[in-house]
């Protein structure tokens, strides 16, 4: 622990009571108001890709959820230790055994062109999300909800078509950012145009390459944000973004790779932080045809994978060990089972059990970004093949991995960002119909899939978390993914950005309590 | 010459619709749709479909093309489907951010390479000649993310930090700091294009100094400044001022990997946005935007040959 200049004034003062007196008389009154003012300045956040849109509705990028945090509030919110707290809703309830959720919006509330937030712009945004024409990325991970209602000027109803004990987490989505109804009628315009009540308001947006946001001053959280602006700035480059951060021509960068990680460990007044987290790439094996349907071979290929070898290779030992289950320790219904360690013997018998002592040839392919889809296979391609395991690996540019190959029932290395909720990721895995079974493993697994929505649809936490369990078992031993680990996030900010916290969700940016000390080089006095 | 003028521009029209069609083809045969990129590992068929029916994707080729070219002749440039705004006012910044990098640029060469390439015609064989040779292949041979890399941690990195490692400013922010912005990307460029200008400027100039009306110049007893300044250099220029034209179109649009490095959003960028993105709409802008810089800096240059020769003369 270091202590400043500042600290050391403000104890002084406090432990003689004359603080402003003393201090005013010495250097004048605008001196004494920088010393204790967390208030000013210009936080400068440096990201590498995907700025494209700043609709809510339908941006899919880190960068884009970081932005709209800041435009927009939800009605709940993800707070740092991952619980679900009030943000535009003061309170909710659930009724009909969680089928029914009630929302009491706060009182007052603005929305930046000058208007309460009141319930029906929540029931408008909802009805744009779920009508089929918005074509909205999430309409299928919001939830089951079959109407939304305003029930007076201050409560939302939700109906759902079954009970759905995490809908309030649900709500803490990007994609659930309330907007004012004004903004609805064109989704278009609604791309570079913002209608939030946030703590910030757009003051310029350069598509795919800036942001910037002002404090709004009428925020409901009174004399939040501290900070006066905030850019958001796209440096395809990472070691130019690296640079730009050591010039302190930012302050902050958001997402880091391993190695440039260490670069920023390593400079003095840098802060890295890293945030354990549910992020993971994982290895499809889809079990609807051969060699992948005989449950064996995936056993086979899970034990050739030496996971603390790949995490360290991969994400520079930054990360947990995973079970081939998607729920890391960061989820509330994690259970600890025996972590699964390589055992080359046991593979090879198993694949001679299965018919394949021969071995068996097949081909992952890989988008080109982000770059661990590559290293993850490559690497698996290196520790299989001991055991009889043939790995062609195969690089396409994205867009032809989107085309051809992602959800097409063929091997291929995924890649999912943390949810807010376990069930949130095990539904997008592996449930047929709400998720996309990318592993073609639900037909044949349909007791499973049965455990994951009644774990959903009960409100007893003791059930669920029976159910969860058992299920982490089952995907463990006999799911259709390759999960070695969980990467942390990793960031680097300078030591004068204070009360920053990184989510484990990374792009759950808040930057509400952030502030600059007076050293920072954009922080006015 | 107005006849010939009216003849190229119409040339150049035709030219242009067809790069038009061939790029919209190209874009057709590549896989994928707008709508996938858009919505990426979350698409579902049905967002799919009423994505691809919003955007009108799903319609005939033909009949995109032919509703694409009937935006473009009554003025409406289109949105662009992965920003959602008018093609127009997001090309708008990109066009004036790669214009005046490469106006820079050019200045910079021009200033740089001419002077330098006489010199080395003048002292041709002597040791000025090929460090001044050399000098301008190092440049050329170095991969220009490898150059643009090195003058980032050299002057901007935290030692020094002469200048910003990129980016832009607009001029609202202070001259200075406007400038500023332009130097490292601006720097790495003229590194890159020197070698072109400067070897032509000094073949092109070594071979007229051996002509034979630059030896009656001499002959008459006109100075050394005056053959070379008057008569040698305005012939001898003639291949450089290709070189600078072609440039142009290459820094209006080729120089994706200098706009990378330096965080710098121009045309380049964008266009690499837009084929991946396959954003059609902004892809067809951006492309003839720089399929027309390069027909129009040819044909300036062609109306420069004629004024720096007047033997030449255009029907």
């Amino acid at each position: 622990m270091t202590y400043s200049r500042r600290d050391f004034l403000r104890s002084t003062a406090i432990g003689a009571g004359l603080a402003a007196p003393l201090a005013q008389t010495l250097f004048g009154p605008s001196v004494a108001r920088a010393q204790g003012d967390k208030h000013g300045g210009t936080l400068r956040i440096s990201a590498t890709f995907g700025l494209s849109t700043i609709n809510p509705v339908a941006h899919i990028s880190g960068a884009e959820w970081m932005a709209t945090r800041w435009l927009y509030n939800n009605l709940t919110r993800l707070n740092v230790k991952r619980e679900v707290v009030p943000d535009l809703a003061e309170s909710w309830a659930a009724s009909e055994g969680g089928r029914v959720w009630t929302f009491k919006l706060r009182r007052g509330v603005q929305f930046h062109i000058g208007r309460e937030v009141v319930a029906d712009d929540a029931v408008a945004t909802m009805q744009t999300i779920l009508d089929p024409k918005t074509a909205s990325p999430y309409r299928g991970e919001i939830g089951p909800i079959e109407r939304v209602d305003a029930i007076d000027k201050y409560t939302v109803r939700f109906t759902l078509r079954v009970p759905f004990a995490d809908f309030p987490a649900m709500m803490t989505l990007p994609v659930a950012r309330i907007v004012a109804r004004e903004g609805l009628g064109d989704l278009k315009a609604l791309a570079a145009k913002e209608f939030g009540s946030g703590p910030f308001r757009l003051r310029e947006f350069v598509p795919g390459d800036r942001v910037t946001v002002e404090r709004f001053p009428s925020y409901y959280r009174s004399g939040l944000p501290y900070l006066d602006a905030v850019t958001l700035k796209i440096f395809p480059e990472p070691t130019t973004e690296l640079t730009a951060f050591k010039g302190k021509e930012t302050d902050l960068i958001w997402d880091v790779s391993p190695d440039l990680f260490s670069q920023v460990a390593g400079t003095p007044g840098a802060d890295a932080m890293a945030v354990p987290g549910g992020t993971f790439a994982n290895v499809i094996l889809p079990s609807d045809k051969p060699p992948f349907n005989d449950s064996r071979v995936r056993e086979a290929l899970k034990y050739t994978v030496d996971r603390t070898k790949m995490l360290a290779a991969i994400h520079g030992a930054h990360g947990e060990l995973a079970n081939d289950h998607p729920v890391s320790s960061a989820y509330t219904f994690y259970a600890q089972l025996p972590l699964r360690t390589p055992d080359l013997g046991k593979a090879k018998a198993l694949l001679r059990e299965a018919g394949h002592g021969g071995g068996i040839s097949f081909k992952i392919s890989v988008a080109a970004s982000p770059p661990i889809r590559e290293q993850m296979a490559v690497i698996l391609k290196e520790m299989a093949k001991p055991a009889g395991f043939n790995i062609d690996v195969e690089v396409l540019p994205y867009d032809r991995y989107l085309a051809q190959v992602w959800n097409k029932g063929v091997p291929y290395v995924g890649f999912y960002a943390t949810r807010p909720t376990a069930d949130t990721i095990l539904m997008k895995l592996y449930h047929p119909k709400d998720g996309l079974d990318e592993g073609r493993w639900a037909p044949s697994h349909a007791e499973a899939v049965k455990m994951l929505e009644q774990a959903r649809e009960t409100l007893d936490v003791a059930q669920r978390r029976r159910l969860y369990a058992q299920f982490q078992k089952v995907a463990r031993d006999d799911g259709p993914f390759i999960i070695p680990f969980f990467r942390s996030e990793l960031s680097g900010k300078w030591a004068y950005v204070r009360d920053f916290r990184l989510n484990a969700s990374n792009f759950e940016m808040d930057l509400e309590e952030v502030w600059l000390t007076a050293d920072a080089p954009r922080k006015k006095a | 010459m107005a006849f010939y003028v009216a003849r190229r521009t119409l040339s150049i029209a035709l030219v242009l619709v067809l790069i038009s069609l061939i790029v919209f083809v190209a874009i057709h045969v590549l896989p994928g749709s707008a709508a996938t990129l858009i919505l990426g590992e979350y698409a579902t068929p049905e967002s799919l479909r009423a994505l691809e029916r919003d955007m009108g994707l799903d319609r005939p080729f033909v009949l995109q093309y032919a509703a694409w070219m009937g935006g473009v002749v009554t003025g409406d440039w289109g949105y662009s489907l992965a920003m959602k705004q008018p093609v127009t006012a997001i090309v708008g910044l990109r066009l004036r951010n790669s214009a005046l990098l490469a106006g820079f640029a050019l200045v910079a060469v021009a200033l740089i390479a001419v002077p330098l390439g006489t010199l080395a015609a003048l002292r041709r064989g002597r040791w000025l000649d090929l460090a001044i040779l050399t000098g301008s292949y190092i440049g050329i041979s170095v991969p220009e993310f490898v150059t643009g890399m090195v003058l980032i941690l050299v002057l901007a990195g935290p030692s020094l930090h002469l200048f910003p490692t990129g980016d832009y400013a607009p001029l609202a922010a202070g001259l200075r700091t406007w400038l500023s912005h332009l130097v490292l990307p601006a720097l790495t460029l003229t590194l890159v294009l020197l070698a072109h200008v400067l070897r032509q400027t000094r073949s092109g100039l070594v071979e007229v100094l051996q002509s034979a009306y630059v030896r009656t110049a001499r002959l008459k007893g006109a100075t050394e400044r005056r053959v070379v300044a008057r008569h040698a250099l305005r012939n001898g220029l003639l291949p450089a001022v290709t070189v600078i034209a072609l440039d142009l179109g290459y820094l209006m649009g080729g120089i994706v990997v200098v706009e990378e490095v330096f965080a710098y959003p121009g045309m380049g960028r964008l266009i690499l946005y837009a084929i991946q993105n396959r954003d059609v709409p902004l892809l067809q802008v951006s492309i003839l935007i720089i399929a027309a810089t390069y027909a129009f800096a040819n044909f300036a240059a062609d109306l420069a040959y004629a004024w720096l020769d007047p033997r030449i003369r255009y029907q």
